[in-house]
């Protein structure tokens, strides 16, 4: 893939990565940062991609490798509460403002915010960002095994945290998926 | 007949099972309350979280500094592959013309430093010899490896991060890194036959902000991609009387 190529697959996703990155370190403006980093290391190593149709995976990847080293860097220095650079520590802050924020409907926030991260991750690239198992062990570099019990295990815990509404119960079951 | 696992249906609801894994499930869910209960409120948490979340947008403003980051980027990675190629490609023309030697080596020397910053501080993409914030072990660190007595300075506001023994030119370089805000920044060490001299920077290196300055026999040279005033004034700034305690 030549820079080109891969410049303007960031600039086509650039709404789902920042979203992702939101997603990861709680804020927009945190968020496009996040994002612009991980362009600035994706054209660096843009060799790694072995497989041009996981492009989107492996700039999650990134985005996501970015945040950590940006964590790490910023509890070194003892100041990531400030920089609300952890959903869950900037959550417990201001929520309401967080909520509008994110555009995260409070309840299932909560419950999200309450996952390890490793879980709400990949629920997150599952069900928000509509990828297959294969390219969410992409995004975490982790086998798919693995994916498919994190998401189980996350799911498993949102459902004991959210009360279903009546509504869906009334609406019958099935056995298409 | 047991029933189907949890982690089986929330992987059916994702369509990620085999297709004898599935079409066993839909044999099963067909006799199955309790299965087909637990399948439903899958199905609602999976459209819960997927409305849950906020639509995936980006400004015009946004995409505007993503390609203008890549395209800078870009840039600066071309000039310094092309300064790398052309001093190299001048240094072997030239080899014999012992005028030019010297201003060959040293474009050579400033290409691969540049080069330096960028894959061990900037990107990070080369490991650090040694990670530390603090001086003191870092020098350490370096003691019998080079043959002059090193001293890291404290960047002001700067914190320091690590440092790696460079080769280049055949010479071995102590490069120390910095984080200074949001920017990354090298010091590099080395000692010179040089006089004392004030800081001298030039903005034009490869994309990057070189300046040095020559202090008691050692000469500092400070990367940065701040402009050449402000560049200066760090590492005149760094190399004042240390005041560690």
């Amino acid at each position: 893939m030549t820079e080109d190529e891969l410049t303007a697959a960031v600039l086509a996703n650039a709404g789902r990565l920042r979203r992702f990155a939101a997603h990861l370190c709680g804020d927009f403006a945190t968020a496009e940062d996040l994002v612009q980093d991980g362009l600035m290391r994706a054209l660096i190593s843009r060799k790694d991609l072995r497989d041009s149709r996981l492009v989107l995976p492996w700039l999650f990847s990134i985005v996501r490798n970015v945040f950590f080293t940006e964590r790490r860097r910023l509890e070194h220095r003892g100041n990531i509460v400030e920089t609300k650079l952890s959903l869950v520590e900037a959550a417990t802050g201001n929520l309401e403002a967080e909520i509008v924020e994110r555009g995260f409907s409070d309840e299932v926030l909560r419950a999200l915010t309450a996952l390890p991260e490793e879980q709400r991750t990949a629920i997150m690239l599952c069900d928000v960002e509509g990828l297959s198992y294969e390219e969410i062990s992409e995004a975490m570099a982790c086998p798919m095994g693995t994916v498919r019990s994190r998401i189980a295990r996350g799911r498993a815990q949102l459902l004991s945290a959210l009360a279903r509404p009546t509504s869906a119960r009334e609406a019958g079951p099935g056995v298409h998926p | 007949m047991s029933c189907t696992p949890f982690e089986t249906l929330s992987a059916y609801v994702d369509h990620a099972l085999p297709d004898l894994e599935s079409a066993s499930v839909i044999g099963h869910l067909q006799s199955c309350h309790d299965c087909r209960s637990k399948l439903d409120e899958l199905r609602w948490l999976k459209d819960a979280v997927r409305s849950s979340a906020p639509t995936a947008t980006a400004s015009d403003e946004f995409k505007a500094r993503l390609a203008t980051a890549a395209a800078v980027n870009r840039r600066r990675r071309r000039n310094a592959r092309l300064g790398t190629a052309l001093a190299g490609g001048l240094a072997v023309a030239l080899a014999a013309v012992l005028v030019v030697l010297p201003a060959v080596r040293e474009r050579r020397v400033l290409a691969e430093l540049i080069g330096d910053h960028v894959g061990i501080t900037v990107t990070r993409d080369e490991a650090f010899d040694v990670a530390s914030g603090d001086p003191r072990k870092l020098e350490r660190w370096f003691t019998g490896k080079i043959n002059f007595a090193l001293h890291i300075p404290q960047v002001p506001e700067a914190k320091l991060v690590g440092a790696r023994l460079c080769d280049i030119g055949g010479r071995h370089i102590p490069l120390a890194s910095y984080e200074l805000g949001t920017r990354r920044v090298s010091m590099f060490v080395e000692r010179t036959d040089r006089r004392a001299r004030e800081t001298v920077c030039d903005e034009q290196v490869h994309g990057y902000t070189v300046c040095r300055r020559t202090v008691g026999g050692i000469e500092y040279l400070f990367v940065s991609d701040y402009p050449a005033k402000e560049a200066g004034s760090i590492l005149t700034a760094a190399l004042e009387p240390d005041t560690r305690p």
